[in-house]
């Protein structure tokens, strides 16, 4: 079988493309596409991809969405919660929403439920599906639909089957890409994911590409000897992406915990634009390649992150865990197989 | 102990909200928890009399019994090693909450109207061009809707406790009366009880709106009134409400919110 895995760079110049909708996994503290997004701006920068106006879909619009609308390149968002919880308010989407800086984006406000829903009903394949959330309050009505965009709302309905009760007929979403942070994948796109799984059960089976980028690539046994911890098949995702640390300043539970000090000096950067600015040069653009990412984070930091009380949840699987030496000889394999096919 | 001058001016007014707040958990309740101050009641309810309840995260920790340290957010790592389940959104709000096995659960909220609807998405009139952004419905609604219960936790200011909210996220009696039920078919039972910092607010059995049952022990029915966004009705049974007991308040200031974030409590001890 040939191997899923791409190289980070790879990923974004194939799949992202410009007035796409982008779905990212996670929630607002954890398993964030984090480093997928900072990804996009610094080849948005270098000129190797043309993206101005995205869609994005994402659970709670945490560090990697907030990133994105920070430099200009959202041009409207599917959401439920604007916050990086404990952190505070994310003064980035405020800015953009109450003053239009550095533009204004148009914002759809759903609700954990509803928007998860739509997501399954995409997955499915269905056009809309039912749901009792949605049938009551202002949450009902769109911002988006402009008779350009195809978002539908606040059609309601009461049951075919005559039972009396009144439903909300959700519209279904099926974005163009979705990415979702794992823990661990295999070269077949097996996304085994640990703790919660918020949106990703279904976000990992909607998206006309899904995109996985995985701490850990493991041995395709593990899957075997704990298929039941495969939370995404194989066969729905396109590509497999190793990044370890590639949800920091996020949780991965089982790998790593949150940098609440890393998130709180973000936080504090978003306060003032030269400091943002300083900010986006620095953890953005001023790397190049994974050692010079880890480096950035610092050693230290690393195995603070690493000493997590969650850890315990990937004892019995690290055995599985592929060297760095063998995860770079599959992705040197599917670049010359990339230009093969080319 | 009640109505004592020395304890109360050694208690915050979110302390006195949060020890009323767990008092509504029972042993054997399924409990779920959401953002913020709401984070601290339950914790408080298994430490102290309800220690067999089940608390449920919405990102789809369930059964969570935090070890070591208190998590900051319903995402925190913390719960997630000593759950008795992961699962994921759709379970937790759909299956769980709107399929009627969530017994409790406990929101917060910046705006909260006459029958208990909720308001955390914006403020100001325009939608577009908010006042303020505030964080959005996240899961609030969806557990608004379905919860056989759920109490709000807030801040009461006359700006907060109003007429008509900015923005309708989550459906507390919607329109009063059996309008919740009649007209918008919702499974769950609505709001239990308003709990603020200076009172306890509860539903009028006949129209659903809510009304002033308990005042915290340092103010006044008319203070409260006056912090009122709109016209309030007292009960005539009102009383005051009780204070935590050391045991809560160690609790609460050793164990739940060491920093006082939440509660405040650290600023009784500056001078």
């Amino acid at each position: 079988m040939t191997t899923k895995i791409i190289s980070l760079s790879d990923a974004v110049k194939r799949y992202v493309k410009d007035r796409m909708m982008i779905a990212g996994g996670g929630f607002p503290m954890a398993r964030q596409i984090t480093v997928f997004c900072k990804e996009i701006l610094r080849q948005k920068k270098a000129g190797t991809i043309q993206v101005n106006d995205l869609f994005w879909v994402e659970p709670g619009v945490g560090f990697g969405g907030s990133l994105l609308v920070a430099e200009g390149l959202i041009d409207s968002i599917i959401s439920t919660f604007a916050s990086h919880e404990r952190s505070g308010l994310s003064k980035i989407t405020r800015d953009s929403l109450e003053k239009g800086m550095p533009r204004k984006i148009k914002w759809e406000d759903e609700t954990n439920l509803t928007l998860n829903m739509k997501i399954m009903a995409g997955a499915l394949n269905v056009p809309f599906i039912p749901a009792n959330s949605g049938v009551w309050g202002d949450i009902r009505t769109t911002q988006l639909w402009d008779g350009k965009l195809p978002y539908r709302k606040n059609i309601l309905m009461e049951d075919p089957y005559g039972s009396g009760k009144k439903v909300a007929l959700l519209q279904a979403l099926c974005p163009d890409l979705t990415v979702v942070h794992v823990q661990m994948a295999d070269a077949h796109g097996n996304g085994i994911i640990l703790g919660s799984i918020y949106y990703d059960y279904w976000f990992g089976r909607c998206g006309r590409d899904i995109l996985l980028i995985a701490d850990h690539i493991v041995d395709t046994n593990i899957c075997r000897r704990f298929p039941n911890l495969v939370a995404i098949p194989g066969p729905m995702v396109s590509g497999v992406i190793p990044w370890y640390l590639g949800a920091w300043p996020t949780n991965s539970p089982g790998i790593y915990g949150q940098d609440l000090e890393h998130m709180g000096f973000f936080i504090k950067a978003c306060n003032d634009r030269n400091n943002l600015r300083e900010y986006l040069d620095r953890y953005v653009y001023s790397w190049e390649g994974y050692d010079d990412y880890v480096r950035l984070i610092g050693p230290d930091k690393v195995k603070i992150l690493e000493a997590d009380p969650a850890r315990v949840l990937a004892d019995p699987l690290r055995e599985g865990i592929l060297p760095d030496g063998k995860v770079r000889e599959l992705l040197a394999e599917a670049k010359t197989e990339k230009t093969e096919e080319r | 102990m009640r109505g004592d001058k020395e304890v109360i001016k050694k208690v915050t007014p979110m302390e006195i909200a949060t020890y009323a707040a767990s008092r509504y958990c029972t042993n054997g309740m399924t409990v779920f928890v959401g953002v913020g101050l709401s984070l601290l009641p339950a914790q408080l309810a298994q430490k102290t009399m309800s220690p067999d309840i089940t608390i449920v995260y919405e990102g789809g920790s369930i059964g969570a019994t935090p070890i070591g340290r208190v998590p900051w957010g319903i995402d925190d790592t913390v719960i997630q090693a000593n759950a008795e389940c992961e699962t994921d959104v759709v379970t937790t709000l759909g299956c769980m909450a709107q399929g009627g096995r969530v017994d409790l659960t406990y929101l917060g909220a910046a705006q909260c109207d006459r029958y208990g609807n909720l308001n955390t998405t914006v403020r100001g009139h325009d939608f577009m061009r908010p006042a303020v952004r505030l964080p959005g419905s996240g899961g609030a609604h969806d557990l608004a809707v379905g919860s056989k219960n759920f109490l709000v936790i807030m801040n009461h200011r006359a700006d907060r406790i109003v007429d008509r909210v900015d923005y309708r996220t989550s459906p507390g009696f919607c329109e009063g009366g059996r309008s919740r039920w009649k007209v918008w078919h919702m499974t769950g039972g609505g709001p239990a009880a308003v709990i603020t910092d200076l009172a306890v607010l509860k539903p009028n059995p006949v129209n659903f709106e809510l009304e002033i049952a308990e005042v915290h022990p340092f103010t006044t029915t008319e203070e409260v009134k006056k912090n009122t966004g709109y016209d309030i009705k007292v009960r005539p049974d009102v009383r005051e409400t009780d204070l935590p007991g050391a045991e809560e308040i160690g609790i609460i200031r050793e164990e739940l919110d060491i920093t006082g974030d939440f509660t405040g409590w650290k600023k009784l001890f500056k001078k």
